[in-house]
């Protein structure tokens, strides 16, 4: 028996090494996807690749992707090949978090001369060579350099070689290389913090405690199920997809008892094109859905996943096998917890914009990855949050950081009024961005974007969010998912979606419309023909600031 | 604020940062040596308007590095001269590096982002007692506690009532309105003439 005070103070220590391991990551890194977006996730492990605990700020995707795929380290390198020192990395799509660009990067931990842990991180590297993140490939080959399982140190020196042949391939070495480095660095911290943790208490070994971590939250994970009614829930989500092919997703949820089993059978076969997702990927963000709708709280480790079985037929779009090309799986990914959420009884979250947009911007002397975020969607009791990374929980790249980079201008930012989906609960807002580029000369975009064709629904009565766009100002849309060469001239338009609402508008709080109107959330025309409330401002026309007592409010009838 | 006493007893200092940002090889030892010296004269003179004698004024230079690529800088102390310039800070980056990271980054160029001056006087001359002393018996009771592996019988101790030179041995806990204090088994805590507790062991 695990003595149970010595489990909490354990837990919870670890969970400070893992900031010092986040925090030593992203204050060496190099890229802005990594120190800005934070497109990363750290985890600590126990000696067979179980996971013990996360850092918080990681996204979904990279963690589970981990928690789930950090096995094959353990199965290709067993203790005796390794020493203290060694430092492993892969960037397999169907072993871990199923695009290219991601970067798993595995230290085991040495204490006593015995193996007795793993820290491990995964950041999204700004380039690994290939077509530049888009959905453009027909096979993962085109995508990029793909290292398999290999050392990146030995014994505390850098391979050398593979240092070379990685900045040989990749349209930003030093940014990527960088990025590994500060990977390592955060790696290493953790596991000197966990030998003197160890030490402290007298452990020669950590998995004791870490399996009764792990129970505590399978048992609290199952207990969570347990109160779900039993049934079997489906739901249908529709996405863009690739040219003019919709991807259409479809999930059965079956809660029996104490467990969970999500089956994506009738979703649609892969495509020849680089929206594929893996099933290590599908099962991490159907993991996530599950844990983030029902038990939040409890603390996310390998227990958290052994309650809920994943399953999706083998050649469909969210199983997909070599060598179909993966690179933009995230704008197929980040609809599962949309797509589980609303088959959940209750839904308690309405639709969001989903998946994250990624766009790639290239010219002569730079390359830039810029990430941004719609709205989320309105919650059971809630309006969802404008322009929030949701469920990826990555940050939008700051203008200054997109324009001391890269000679790029932004030169809207703004969320985009009615873009929120109308609701007793709104929808988060979207977001009205411009992009051009100084110095006059051609340039290109990769846009990695989605909701353009296919809106956030509203749910219980509620209104989708506003459609995306990505086009140019005042001119044609563009092509997404794939490289699209820009005039120097060029002004991209940059539209996220919105969120989808909850529950009938009609039923908003006349003091939330109002709020709405004043903020510039929702224009006086929506107020009235959506809301039913009359918003007229009565206030100085040229006033600076317009404060709420200077507007008139009446409620038309039929609201209730 | 932290400690109100801290903020009356700790010497009056003045912090001074210029931003200019340049690969370490790029400059020269005059002019970071110029620019801190302006900034060391501008704290100088603003001591010497508060009143401190200029016979004690220490300044320090400190420089926030990183490697070239980086996102966020790190404190290095400068203690460089004409002679080791510009080597000595770029090894003395790395230490600081390493001692935080511990492991340097990758083969690029070291820059400064900003450059600090911290002018302070000398340490006020401060010595506190206890106004009133303390009175009666401190030592009160007892409780079990949890100690590695197990509940020990542990003195509970109130501080109120602890004099200047009074010992506590552990295992003890010094209990008061505003915090506690665990003295584990085999430490020892003595009371100081100012009535802050010294644990050791």
């Amino acid at each position: 028996m695990t003595d149970p005070i010595l489990v909490g103070l354990i837990g919870n220590r670890l969970h400070s090494i893992l900031a010092e391991q986040q925090n030593a990551l992203v204050n060496t890194a190099f890229s802005a996807v990594v120190r800005e977006s934070l497109d990363l996730a750290c985890a600590v492990f126990d000696s067979r690749g179980e996971m013990i605990g996360q850092s918080t700020g990681g996204t979904p995707g990279h963690i589970n992707a981990m928690a789930t795929g950090l096995r094959h380290f353990v199965a290709e390198y067993p203790p005796e090949t390794l020493e203290p020192g060694d430092v492993l990395l892969t960037n397999d799509p169907w072993q871990t978090a199923g695009q290219i660009n991601d970067i798993t990067v595995a230290t085991p931990v040495f204490a006593g001369g015995r193996l007795v842990a793993w820290f491990a991180s995964c950041c999204h590297a700004p380039d690994i060579g290939g077509r530049l993140v888009s959905a453009d490939a027909t096979e993962v080959f085109e995508e990029g350099l793909r290292l398999p399982i290999l050392k990146f140190l030995r014994a505390g020196e850098v391979n050398a070689e593979l240092e070379r042949l990685i900045r040989a391939n990749v349209r930003t070495p030093e940014e990527t290389i960088g990025d590994l480095y500060a990977q390592v660095a955060g790696n290493d911290v953790g596991a000197a913090s966990l030998v003197r943790l160890l030490a402290e208490f007298g452990l020669t070994s950590l998995d004791d405690i870490a399996a009764e971590i792990m129970s505590r939250s399978e048992r609290a994970l199952r207990e969570a199920i347990s109160a779900l009614p039993d049934g079997v829930y489906r739901r249908e989500l529709v996405t863009d997809g690739f040219d003019d092919e919709p991807i259409v997703l479809r999930v059965a949820v079956t809660v029996a008892d104490d467990e969970i089993h999500v089956d994506f059978a009738g979703s649609s076969p892969q495509s020849r094109r680089g929206v594929n997702v893996v099933l290590n990927y599908t099962r991490a963000y159907a993991s996530f859905a599950v844990k983030a709708a029902i038990s939040p709280e409890v603390p996310h480790n390998a227990g958290s996943f052994r309650p809920v079985h994943v399953t999706a037929p083998e050649g469909s779009v969210l199983n997909c096998l070599p060598p179909a090309p993966v690179a933009s799986r995230h704008l197929i990914g980040h609809f599962l917890p949309s797509l589980l959420i609303g088959a959940l009884p209750g839904c308690p979250v309405a639709p969001s914009a989903d998946a994250l947009w990624m766009t790639i911007w290239r010219g002569e002397g730079f390359m830039s990855t810029v990430f941004q975020t719609g709205g989320m969607g309105a919650r059971v009791s809630r309006d969802g949050l404008s322009t929030t990374g949701f469920p990826s929980g990555l940050r939008s790249t700051p203008t200054e950081v997109i324009e001391t980079g890269a000679p790029l201008v932004q030169g809207v930012r703004e969320l985009l009024v009615d873009s929120g989906g109308a609701g007793q609960f709104r929808g988060g807002l979207g977001q009205r961005t411009t992009m051009s580029a100084r110095g006059g000369m051609p340039w290109s975009v990769n846009g990695n974007v989605d909701r353009v064709r296919a809106a956030a629904s509203g749910v219980h009565g509620g209104s989708p969010g506003g459609l995306g766009r990505f086009g140019l100002v005042a001119g044609d849309d563009l092509p997404a998912k794939s490289r699209v060469a820009l005039d120097p001239d060029a002004e991209v338009d940059l539209v996220l979606p919105g969120g989808g609402g909850y529950g009938d508008p009609r039923r908003r709080a006349v003091a939330d419309v109002l709020a709405d109107v004043v903020a510039g959330y929702v224009s006086a025309e929506a107020a009235e023909s959506v809301y039913g409330v009359v918003v007229r401002y009565t206030g100085a026309p040229d006033a600076l600031v317009r404060l709420p007592e200077d507007y008139e409010v009446a409620e038309l009838r039929g609201r209730d | 604020m932290l400690s109100a006493l801290g903020f009356l007893t700790a010497p009056l200092a003045f912090d001074f940062v210029r931003s200019a940002r340049a690969a370490v090889l790029d400059l020269s030892w005059e002019d970071v040596d110029a620019r801190f010296a302006e900034m060391e004269a501008e704290g100088a003179a603003l001591l010497r308007e508060s009143g401190v004698d200029g016979a004690g004024v220490t300044h320090t230079r400190v420089a926030e590095m990183r490697y070239a690529g980086q996102g966020y800088e790190i404190r290095v102390p400068v203690r460089a001269s004409a002679a080791s310039w510009p080597a000595a800070l770029v090894a003395e980056f790395t230490d600081v590096y390493r001692s935080l990271y511990r492991r340097s980054g990758p083969p690029v160029a070291v820059e400064v982002l900003n450059w600090r001056v911290v002018s302070s006087a000398p340490s006020p001359e401060v010595s506190l007692r206890l106004k009133d002393s303390a009175s009666g018996d401190a030592f009160g009771g007892s409780r079990p506690v949890y100690f590695a592996g197990g509940f020990v019988d542990t003195a509970v101790v109130d501080r109120y009532r602890l004099g200047p030179g009074a010992q506590v041995a552990g295992p003890a806990i010094v209990q008061e309105r505003e915090s506690t204090v665990v003295v584990p088994p085999g430490a020892r805590c003595v009371v100081r003439g100012d009535a802050s507790l010294e644990v050791s062991w």
